[in-house]
C-alpha cells in the first residue's frame, strides 16, 4: 500500500497543519518589518541631526550610516527564517530608500532653507518613507 | 484495491503527504529560506529525524541546502527548489479539491 494511503493524516488535518505552519513562519519572518522600522527611525533622526547641525558635527555623523549597515547585516544574519517575499520586496525598498536619500540631499542642498525647519522634518519623512512602506508590508496583519 | 483513478487523493504527492515532511514543506513554502534549528523547533522533531526527512526531500530535489557560517559556527539553511515549489503547489491544489469535496464529511484518513 502506498504512503498516500497509510500516512494517517486526513486532508482536513493536513490543511490545518499547513495553515498553522504558515502562520508561524510568517510571524517569525516579521523581524524584517521591525528592522525596516528601526532603519526608518534611525535614518529620520540622522537626517534631522545632519540637517540641523553645523558642518563639523555633520561630518562627524557621516560614518553613522555605515555603522547602521553593519548592524543590519549582523541582525539579519542571526535570524532563523527569511520571509518568502523577501527577495521581491526588500531590494526595491532599499533601492527606493537610496533614491529618496539622494533626492532629499539634492533638495536640501539646492532649494531648501538650511538648518532646522518644518521643511527639514518633512524632507526627512520623505527620505525614510520607503522604509516605512517596507515595515508596513511586513508587519501588516 | 484500485491504485489509480480520478479522485484527487491519487494526485497527493506521497513524498509530501506525510506529517513531518508536510510540515517541512509548508514551512519552506512560506519562507524564502529557513535554518535547521528553526525547522527542528517548528516541526518538533529530533535532529536525526529532521535530517532523515530533509535527505529524502533533497534526493527528490524538492529542497536545496545552503551551508554557511554565523561567526565561527556552521549553519545550514534550506530552501524550496522550483521543482519542490511546483510539487507543493500541485499538492495544495489536490488537497483543496479534497477538502472542498469533503467539507461536510467527518475527517478520516485517506484509506
Amino acid at each position: 500500500m502506498s504512503a498516500r494511503h497509510d500516512s494517517g493524516i486526513t486532508p482536513q488535518a493536513a490543511a490545518a497543519e499547513i495553515d498553522r505552519i504558515a502562520h508561524q513562519v510568517r510571524r517569525r519572518a516579521r523581524w524584517q518589518g521591525w528592522l525596516f522600522l528601526a532603519v526608518a527611525a534611525v535614518n529620520f533622526g540622522f537626517y534631522i541631526a545632519i540637517g540641523s547641525a553645523g558642518p563639523t558635527v555633520a561630518r562627524a555623523l557621516i560614518p553613522l550610516p555605515v555603522l547602521l549597515v553593519v548592524v543590519i547585516f549582523l541582525v539579519a544574519s542571526r535570524q532563523p527564517v527569511v520571509g518568502r517575499d523577501a527577495p521581491r520586496i526588500n531590494k526595491p525598498i532599499v533601492m527606493a530608500g537610496l533614491a529618496t536619500a539622494i533626492a532629499g540631499l539634492v533638495l536640501y542642498q539646492t532649494v531648501m532653507p538650511q538648518g532646522f525647519t518644518g521643511w527639514l522634518v518633512l524632507l526627512a519623512a520623505f527620505m525614510v518613507s520607503p522604509f516605512l512602506a517596507g515595515a508596513w508590508r511586513w508587519l501588516r496583519p | 484495491m484500485k491504485q489509480g483513478g480520478n479522485h484527487p487523493r491519487y494526485r497527493l504527492d506521497e513524498l509530501i503527504h506525510a506529517p513531518v515532511r508536510l510540515s517541512i514543506m509548508s514551512a519552506l513554502a512560506a519562507a524564502d529560506r529557513a535554518d535547521f534549528r528553526f525547522l527542528r523547533e517548528l516541526v518538533e522533531v529530533s535532529d536525526s529525524l529532521l535530517s532523515k526527512h530533509m535527505t529524502l526531500l533533497e534526493d527528490a530535489e524538492y529542497v536545496a541546502v545552503i551551508k554557511g557560517y554565523q561567526g565561527k559556527r556552521p549553519r545550514t539553511w534550506y530552501t524550496l527548489t522550483d521543482t519542490g515549489r511546483a510539487a507543493y503547489d500541485a499538492y495544495l491544489a489536490a488537497l483543496h479539491e479534497i477538502v472542498g469535496t469533503t467539507a461536510n464529511q467527518p475527517a478520516r484518513p485517506l484509506s
